[in-house]
C-alpha cells in the first residue's frame, strides 16, 4: 500500500509524458492564421475545391465570432503566436509500423502505444502534430466494409461519404473554436461502419503534440450505419513547454437507427495545453451513444460532449471524470437534447480538485415541446481535497413537455472524517483509508474503461489516479 | 408626477412633495433625494447578464421618459388564529359564529393601523418615520439604494411598506399578518401616465425572540401596474423569524421583488415565498451569511397558470463558518406558463463547516408549460457539505387513477396532487394558522 500512498500524494504532480523530441519537420508554418496559410495547406494536402472553400468560409466565421463570454478566462490563448500546421513527414500515413520515422516511433514506443495495438486493438491511428503518421486496421474488418482512416486519407479515398456528413453535426457557425477547427483542421479519424457490422474490439487513435506553441486541430467523424456498433478510444499527450499550445478538436458522431457508438477519451495533455474541443453526436431511432470522458491533463479544458437524441427511443450516456490539480481548470460537462419521444439519457460526472485546481460541471438537459415520455438523469459528485481548490456546478435544465422524468443531483464534499475514522477503526492507516475512498469515488468511471485491451489508457489513469483501476 | 428624467430640480421637488404628503420628516425626504440621484446615474440592468437573460428589465422598471402615477398601499394589520380555538372560546361564552366564518378555518383579527405592545411595534413605514423623525435603525443599512437601480428607485418613490420591530425576548404566540391592498384610488391615471408602485418593508428582530410574520400583497382587480416591493430583514443575534410573503397580485401586475437579508450570529430565518398572482414576477433573494452559526431557509411555492411567468433568483453567500442554508422551490406549471429557478450557493474559503442545500422540483401540468432550472454551486472551502438537486415530472398517472377510482373528478384529483406537492412547503411555516392562511390563499387560485 505504501507505493499507493506515494501515488496519491503524486496525483497531479507528476507528468510522465513531458519529454520532447527535437523538431525536425518537413513543413512548419509560421505563427498566426491567414487565408494564405489555409490555401497553401489545402494545396499541400491535395484537397478538393469544396473543402478549400469550406475552410476559407470557416476562417471568416472564426474571425467574426467573439470569444466565449462565460466560463474560464481564455485571455491566455494567443491566436497569433500559434503554429497552425506542422507536417512531420513527407509520406502520407503508413500502414506498417516499421515505416514510421524512427524518432516518432520512439516517442510512441515510450508512450506504449504500439504495444497495446499489437496485442489488442482492431485498428490504430497515431497522429503526430498535424498529420496522422500511422494507421492500421485488422483485415477482417476491412473485408466487412469497415472504413477506418485518418481524415485526410478519407477525403481522398471516400470524398462522397466525407462530403455528405462533414460538418452536419457541428456546423462551422456553432462556436468560435468549431469555426477555427473547420478552417485549419488536419488529421483525426474517419470511421464508417456499414449496416449491421459490429466491431467487437475497439479502434484507437493516439494524439501527440510535440512542437512548442503548436495548434492541433484534428477532425473526427464516426458514422455507425443501421444496427452497427463501434467503440473508439482516444488518448492524448504533449511535452511541457513554457509556451502554451492549443488543441481544438471537432468530433462528430452519427448513430443511425439501432446503432451504438461508444467513444472513450482520456485527455492527458501537459499543463500548458488549452484544450477547447467541440464534441457532439446525433442519435437516431433506438440508437445509443456513449461518451466516456476522462479529463486529467491540460491547463484549461472546456469540453461538453453533447448528444442530440433525434429519433424515438434513442439513448445517450455521458460518464466523465475530471481531475483539477495545481493551476488547472477543468470546465467540463455534458449536453443532452431530447428531441424525440421515449428518449432516455444518463449523465454521471465526478471531479476531484486539489492543490488550487478548479473543476466545474457545466451542463444542459433540454426537452423540446414535442418529445414525450422522456427520462433523464444527471448526477455530479465533487470531492475537494484541500481548502484552496474550487468546485463549481452550473447545470441548466429546460423542460417544455410535461410527460418527462428529469432529475439532477449534485454533491460537493470533502472526504468525510467519519468515513476515514470508520475505515481506520477497521485497521487501515489514514492514507490507506483515503486511497480506498478515492478508489470508490472513481469506481463508476473506472469500470467503464476497456481495460483488458487499452493497456496504455489504464496506465494513464493508474499513474494519475493512484491505480484505482486494474 | 413628471418623468424621472425630467429636469433634476423638478423631479426632486416632486419627491419632496411625496414625502410631505405622507407626513414624513425631512430625513425621509433626504433619503428620497439620494435615491433619485442614484437612480438617474446608475446603469440600467444589463440584459446580457445571467439574471436578466430570461426577464426583460423593461417589463419591470419604469420608463424614465414618461410621467407616472404612484399607487397607494392600504395596510391592514392583525393576528391570525385558528377558528377552532376561537370557536371553542366563543361557544364557552355562548356566542355562535356567523356562517361565513365557519367556512374559513383561520381568522384574521384586525388590530388597526399600528400595533404597539411590549413584544412588538408594527406600522406602515411612513408612520415609523413620522414617529421617530428619522429612519429606523436597520433602514438601508447596506446602502443598496446607492448601488442597485431597483433599490434606488424604491428609495425615491416608495409609497408603501410596513415596519416591524420584534423586541428582545418576545415570543409571538400568533402569527402577525400584514395585508397590503395596492391600487389607484381616486387618481385615475390619464392615457400617457405609467402606473407604478414601490414599497419597502423593514423587519427588525432584536436578540433572542421568536415570531411568524406574514405579508400578503393584493391589488385592486383590473388595475395594471409595475410593482417593486423591497423587503429588508435584519435579525440580530439569536433571533428566530419565519417570514411568509404572498404575492397575490391581480393578473395585470408585473412585479419585481427584492428580498435582502442580514443575519446576526446564530440567527435563524425561514422565508416562505408564495407566487400566486401577477403576470410577470421576478424575485431576487439575496443573503450574505457573514456571522457564524447563521441558519437560513428559503422555500418557494410557485403556482403558475395561464400565461404567467415567474423568474426566481436566489443567491446565498456563505462568508462565515458553521452556517446552514437550505433552498427549496416547488413550481407547479399549468397552461402556457413558464417558471425559472436560478439558484446560486457561493462558499468562500473561510466558510468551513458549511451545510448548504438547494433543490428545485417542477410539476408540469400542461403540454405548453415550461420550466427551467439552474441550481449552481461555487465552492472554495473544503470542509463543507453541499448538495443540490432538480427534478421535472408530470402527475403520477397511478396516483391520479387511484384518486379517480375513489370518486374524484380528474380536476379534483389533479388539484389534490398539486396541494400535496405544495404541502411539504406549507408545513414549513411551523404554525398551523399560518399554514392554513397560506393554503387558503393557494386554494382560492385553484
Amino acid at each position: 500500500m505504501s507505493e499507493k500512498n506515494q501515488e496519491i500524494k503524486d496525483i497531479g504532480n507528476s507528468y510522465k509524458y513531458g519529454f520532447a523530441d527535437a523538431e525536425d519537420y518537413v513543413y512548419k508554418s509560421g505563427t498566426g492564421l491567414s487565408p494564405r496559410l489555409i490555401t497553401e495547406m489545402s494545396r499541400m494536402k491535395g484537397e478538393p475545391d469544396w473543402m478549400l472553400h469550406n475552410r476559407l468560409k470557416a476562417y471568416e466565421v472564426f474571425m467574426s465570432k467573439p470569444m466565449p463570454s462565460w466560463g474560464p478566462d481564455l485571455s491566455g490563448v494567443r491566436f497569433d503566436d500559434i503554429h497552425y500546421y506542422v507536417r512531420p513527414s513527407e509520406r502520407p500515413a503508413v500502414t506498417s509500423w516499421d515505416d514510421v520515422p524512427e524518432y516518432i516511433k520512439n516517442t510512441f514506443d515510450r508512450l506504449g502505444v504500439p504495444e497495446a495495438e499489437r496485442k489488442h486493438l482492431a485498428g490504430l491511428t497515431a497522429q503526430y502534430e498535424s498529420e496522422v503518421v500511422y494507421h492500421s486496421i485488422k483485415s477482417n474488418l476491412e473485408e466487412k466494409g469497415v472504413i477506418f482512416l485518418d481524415m485526410d486519407s478519407a477525403l481522398r479515398e471516400h470524398p462522397d461519404l466525407v462530403k455528405k456528413y462533414f460538418g452536419t453535426v457541428i456546423p462551422m457557425t456553432d462556436n468560435k473554436f468549431a469555426a477555427l477547427n473547420t478552417s485549419v483542421w488536419s488529421g483525426g479519424s474517419f470511421i464508417y461502419v456499414p449496416k449491421g457490422v459490429k466491431v467487437d474490439i475497439p479502434l484507437q487513435a493516439y494524439f501527440r503534440i510535440n512542437a512548442q506553441a503548436m495548434g492541433q486541430f484534428e477532425r473526427t467523424l464516426i458514422i455507425a450505419d443501421e444496427g452497427a456498433f463501434v467503440h473508439y478510444v482516444e488518448g492524448c499527450t504533449a511535452p511541457i513547454y513554457s509556451q502554451d499550445s492549443l488543441h481544438s478538436a471537432v468530433v462528430e458522431l452519427i448513430a443511425m437507427e439501432g446503432a451504438r457508438i461508444r467513444y472513450s477519451t482520456i485527455q492527458n495533455w501537459s499543463t500548458n495545453v488549452f484544450n477547447l474541443v467541440t464534441k457532439r453526436a446525433h442519435a437516431y431511432k433506438n440508437a445509443t451513444v456513449e461518451w466516456i470522458d476522462g479529463n486529467i491533463g491540460s491547463k484549461i479544458s472546456m469540453k461538453y460532449p453533447a448528444i442530440y437524441l433525434l429519433g424515438e427511443g434513442a439513448h445517450g450516456e455521458v460518464i466523465s471524470v475530471a481531475f483539477a490539480g495545481k493551476g488547472q481548470i477543468q470546465d467540463t460537462g455534458a449536453k443532452i437534447v431530447h428531441a424525440a419521444d421515449n428518449t432516455t439519457s444518463n449523465v454521471l460526472s465526478k471531479s476531484i480538485s486539489k492543490g488550487g485546481g478548479q473543476a466545474s460541471y457545466r451542463g444542459l438537459v433540454k426537452v423540446s415541446g414535442d418529445a414525450e415520455n422522456v427520462k433523464g438523469n444527471v448526477r455530479c459528485d465533487a470531492l475537494l481535497l484541500d481548502g484552496i481548490s474550487r468546485s463549481d456546478t452550473y447545470p441548466t435544465m429546460l423542460v417544455s413537455n410535461p410527460k418527462v422524468r428529469i432529475g439532477h443531483e449534485a454533491t460537493v464534499s470533502k472526504v468525510g472524517d467519519e468515513q476515514i475514522f470508520y475505515l481506520m477503526s477497521r485497521g487501515l492507516s489514514e492514507s490507506d483509508a483515503l486511497a480506498m475512498i478515492i478508489n470508490g469515488f472513481f469506481e463508476p468511471f473506472a469500470k467503464e474503461l476497456p481495460m483488458e485491451y487499452a493497456v496504455e489508457l489504464n496506465r494513464l489513469i493508474k499513474m494519475e489516479m493512484e491505480g484505482s483501476v486494474g | 408626477m413628471i418623468a424621472i428624467d425630467a429636469p433634476f430640480a423638478q423631479i426632486i421637488k416632486e419627491t419632496d412633495d411625496l414625502a410631505a404628503s405622507l407626513g414624513e420628516p425631512s430625513a425621509a425626504a433626504d433619503i428620497r433625494r439620494d435615491g433619485m440621484v442614484a437612480a438617474r446615474t446608475l446603469p440600467q440592468p444589463d440584459r446580457r447578464r445571467e439574471e436578466w437573460k430570461r426577464s426583460n428589465p423593461d417589463r419591470f422598471l419604469p420608463d424614465f421618459s414618461r410621467p407616472f402615477v404612484l399607487a397607494d398601499d392600504r395596510i391592514e394589520l392583525g393576528f391570525l388564529s385558528e377558528t377552532s380555538e376561537l370557536q371553542r372560546e366563543l361557544q364557552e361564552l355562548g356566542v355562535s359564529l356567523a356562517a361565513e366564518d365557519k367556512e374559513s378555518r383561520v381568522r384574521f383579527e384586525t388590530a388597526g393601523e399600528a400595533i404597539e405592545t411590549p413584544e412588538l411595534t408594527v406600522s406602515s413605514l411612513s408612520a415609523a418615520f413620522r414617529k421617530d423623525s428619522q429612519p429606523p435603525a436597520g433602514f438601508f443599512r447596506a446602502e443598496q439604494h446607492q448601488k442597485d437601480l431597483p433599490c434606488a428607485l424604491n428609495a425615491a418613490l416608495r409609497t408603501g411598506g410596513a415596519y416591524v420591530k420584534i423586541k428582545p425576548e418576545a415570543a409571538l404566540k400568533r402569527p402577525l399578518c400584514i395585508k397590503h391592498r395596492v391600487g389607484f384610488v381616486g387618481k385615475e391615471p390619464d392615457g400617457d401616465q405609467q402606473r407604478l408602485f414601490f414599497s419597502h418593508s423593514l423587519i427588525e428582530a432584536l436578540n433572542p425572540c421568536k415570531a411568524v410574520i406574514i405579508e400578503d400583497f393584493t391589488s385592486v382587480p383590473g388595475q395594471a401596474f409595475k410593482a417593486g416591493p423591497l423587503i429588508e430583514i435584519d435579525l440580530s443575534q439569536g433571533a428566530e423569524v419565519t417570514y411568509v410573503m404572498i404575492g397575490g397580485w391581480d393578473k395585470e401586475v408585473s412585479c419585481l421583488n427584492n428580498i435582502h437579508v442580514r443575519l446576526g450570529k446564530d440567527a435563524s430565518l425561514k422565508i416562505i415565498f408564495a407566487g400566486i398572482g401577477g403576470s410577470l414576477t421576478k424575485t431576487f433573494f439575496s443573503e450574505d451569511l457573514n456571522q457564524p452559526g447563521a441558519h437560513t431557509e428559503i422555500y418557494g411555492i410557485i403556482m403558475a397558470s395561464g400565461a404567467q411567468f415567474f423568474d426566481n433568483d436566489t443567491f446565498i453567500h456563505h462568508k462565515a463558518p458553521s452556517c446552514y442554508s437550505n433552498v427549496l422551490f416547488n413550481c407547479a406549471v399549468d397552461g402556457q406558463a413558464r417558471t425559472v429557478f436560478a439558484g446560486n450557493i457561493l462558499v468562500d474559503g473561510c466558510a468551513q463547516l458549511t451545510d448548504a442545500y438547494q433543490k428545485n422540483q417542477n410539476l408540469l401540468l400542461s403540454e405548453d408549460a415550461k420550466a427551467e432550472s439552474m441550481p449552481k454551486l461555487e465552492i472554495i472551502a473544503d470542509d463543507v457539505r453541499c448538495t443540490h438537486g432538480a427534478s421535472f415530472t408530470e402527475h403520477d398517472e397511478n396516483q391520479l387513477f387511484y384518486l379517480q377510482s375513489r370518486g374524484l373528478s380528474e380536476k379534483e384529483a389533479k388539484n389534490m396532487l398539486v396541494e400535496g406537492f405544495f404541502g411539504e412547503i406549507i408545513q414549513k411555516t411551523g404554525n398551523p394558522s399560518a399554514a392554513e392562511w397560506l393554503s387558503e390563499r393557494l386554494a382560492e387560485k385553484m
